[in-house]
């Protein structure tokens, strides 16, 4: 990390941060959380509420939709995020409990959860059918 | 996940009725209606759920609640099916599935307070579940306890939201409070339901 040596210098950067953080959480962002019975049994209703709060709270613009059966039932609750710019990426075993930091994480912060990771599509992948 | 943890974790009718409506729409249907009715004198839960997808393949209906049946080609039956079926037997309810192309109505009735029965849940959690779904089909909700009526119908959503899609989080929340209250004016309060009119 480069060294700060003035109040300007410091000021540049929390305004870059700042205009960088209002990119990634713009109107771009999309969740998706796949509901099919595994997904439900596992709690990714409760997740996708969970999800809805947070963002509700801290304020955050985003799209959240739900789809069927993602097949990779072992690891439901499976969350999808898509970022403009950045590649989509799916976590799994997502519980209610962990949205708070993955939200934090992932859209606040803009870092990927790597333990958390089960599957990762390049952006320009994004555009062509699901898997 | 085994037929009989995924039982297990179903702690609410609400999980199972969105079990439902999560198969209507694999399978295609742009409308479903929910009807869910309480009657505290019989003690009788009925709940029917009607789409207009395509329907089951001709004579399927009763492999329709085996778990190991599916008719994926025509219509996506996961394991919701079986494991209402299951739920409904062990409280000595009875359940049935009619099936036709543009219509399938699956209707349980059960006793409202027997002992295994779990309990209804958040069943606006589950409505709004189907409603993010992307191109997600038109729900018309009707919830009855006593004779007091709560309405709800997506096509009538725009003043509920504001103009936002259901899909963008912050109309999201705004639905599920607004069912939410719906649904709770139905216990609280005679004179307090949402829609009584309609």
């Amino acid at each position: 990390m480069p060294r700060i040596s003035s109040v300007e210098e410091l000021k540049a950067l929390r305004e870059q941060a700042r205009r960088e953080l209002q990119v990634r959480l713009g109107t771009g962002t999309r969740i998706t959380v796949g509901l099919g019975t595994c997904g439900i049994a596992a709690g990714a209703r409760e997740t996708m509420q969970a999800i809805l709060e947070e963002l509700e709270r801290r304020g955050i613009e985003a799209t959240v939709n739900t789809v069927g059966c993602i097949g990779m039932c072992y690891n439901e609750p499976l969350v999808d995020i898509e970022q403009a710019g950045m590649p989509r990426i799916t976590y799994g075993r997502i519980t209610a409990d962990k949205v708070p930091r993955l939200i934090e994480e992932h859209l606040i912060k803009g870092q990927v959860v790597a333990e958390w990771v089960v599957g990762r599509m390049a952006q320009e992948a994004n555009n062509g059918p699901k898997s | 996940m085994p037929l009989r943890q995924a039982a297990s974790r179903m702690r609410e009718l609400s999980l199972h009725l969105l079990d439902l409506l999560e198969n209507a729409c694999e399978a295609g249907a742009t409308e479903i209606r929910v009807h869910l009715e309480e009657n505290t004198g019989q003690d009788t839960l009925e709940l029917v759920v009607v789409d207009n997808g395509p329907g089951l393949p001709q004579g399927a209906n009763e492999q329709a609640f085996d778990p190991f049946f599916t008719s994926r080609r025509t219509r996506h039956v996961g394991l919701g099916l079986p494991l209402v079926k299951q739920l409904v037997e062990q409280v000595g309810g009875s359940i049935s599935l009619e099936s036709e192309p543009g219509r399938t109505e699956v209707r349980l009735r059960v006793p409202r307070s027997h002992w295994d029965l779990p309990p209804l849940g958040d069943i606006p959690a589950s409505l709004l579940a189907v409603l993010l779904r992307e191109g997600a089909p038109r729900l018309i909700y009707d919830h009855v306890v006593d004779g007091r009526r709560f309405h709800f119908d997506t096509a009538d959503l725009g003043a509920q939201l504001a103009g936002l899609p259901p899909a963008h989080a912050s109309a999201a929340v705004r639905l599920r409070e607004y069912l939410r209250a719906g649904i709770a004016s139905l216990y609280t309060s005679r004179s307090s339901t949402a829609d009584e009119s309609k």
